[in-house]
């Protein structure tokens, strides 16, 4: 993962290099933060739960804004998945945010009426969830 | 909103990297910030979404630049307050139209949470407020308090 710069630019593109204060720099929050998502992904994977997806997908979204912030000077890693995986978890939380927001605010006298709404959150929920389980196991490790 | 990309090909080591990318930023927070003034759900999300973006840039820093560690906190809070709001657009959206009480407190969730994410705005430009440490490091958002995000 941590290919020298000579490897990662060409020799054209020399002059446009980022000082190797930074690359270095760069290099040390990347590998700070890939160890934290391959953390979250592992415990994920050892036994799924809210609290363990919201940290999964706290960790991918900061990957993602490092590498949005830092691309010049970082070293490659496989964004492409990464943005699946945060729209994937995405959809996982906004279907259990959205269920629990609703149970809270329903009046009592409109239950019947949300029944089916609540069914469909729950099973979007388990929809987004088995298919985040079946990526992260198939998805190569970020680490080196 | 994707976020801007930044040129760090001609910055001057570490402090000078870290400074480009809060001014982008932060940047991209203050162009959007008039929307809690008019309230639109598509545009206060875009801000949610760019005080996410500014935060883990700032997150970053503060090991270096400690100054930025409150308004990093702010930007959290605000981040929550955003959240809650855009969670209720969400909601109005999607549960069918004859929830007619429940729509109505979920109006007023929303309206909680657009007034709340107002005050944590307006108090965070005070003076040695949250944003203190991040306008003396950016040299932006001077003036922004005022009125920016009033009712």
């Amino acid at each position: 993962m941590e290919r020298p710069k000579a490897e990662r630019y060409s020799v054209g593109e020399a002059e446009s290099m980022p000082d190797d204060r930074i690359v270095e720099w760069a290099q040390g929050l990347v590998k700070h933060d890939v160890h934290a998502f391959e953390r979250a992904r592992r415990r994920f994977l050892r036994r799924p739960s809210a609290s363990r997806l919201h940290e999964l997908r706290t960790t991918a979204r900061r990957l993602r804004s490092l590498h949005d912030d830092l691309h010049e000077a970082a070293p490659a890693f496989s964004i492409k998945r990464l943005r699946q995986l945060v729209d994937l978890t995405g959809e996982a939380r906004d279907a259990a945010v959205l269920r629990d927001a609703l149970r809270d605010v329903l009046d009592p006298r409109e239950h019947r009426i949300a029944r089916s709404m609540l069914r469909t959150l729950r099973q979007r929920e388990r929809v987004a969830l088995g298919r985040i389980t079946r990526m992260l196991e198939h998805m190569k490790p970020l680490e080196a | 909103m994707k976020g801007r990309r930044i040129d760090l090909s001609d910055a001057c080591g570490v402090d000078d990297a870290m400074r480009r990318i809060a001014i982008v930023r932060f940047a991209e927070v203050l162009t959007l910030v008039p929307c809690l003034r008019h309230g639109r759900p598509r545009e206060l999300h875009d801000l949610r979404i760019a005080c996410k973006r500014l935060r883990y840039a700032l997150e970053r820093f503060t090991p270096r630049e400690p100054a930025l560690l409150e308004a990093a906190g702010r930007l959290s809070q605000l981040q929550d307050a955003l959240g809650d709001l855009h969670d209720r657009d969400v909601l109005l959206g999607a549960i069918p139209k004859n929830l007619h009480v429940t729509s109505q407190r979920i109006r007023m969730q929303r309206s909680d949470a657009l007034s709340r994410a107002r005050a944590l705005w307006r108090d965070a430009f005070a003076p040695y407020g949250p944003f203190e440490g991040l306008m003396r490091f950016t040299g932006l958002g001077y003036g922004f308090g005022d009125g920016v995000a009033g009712e």
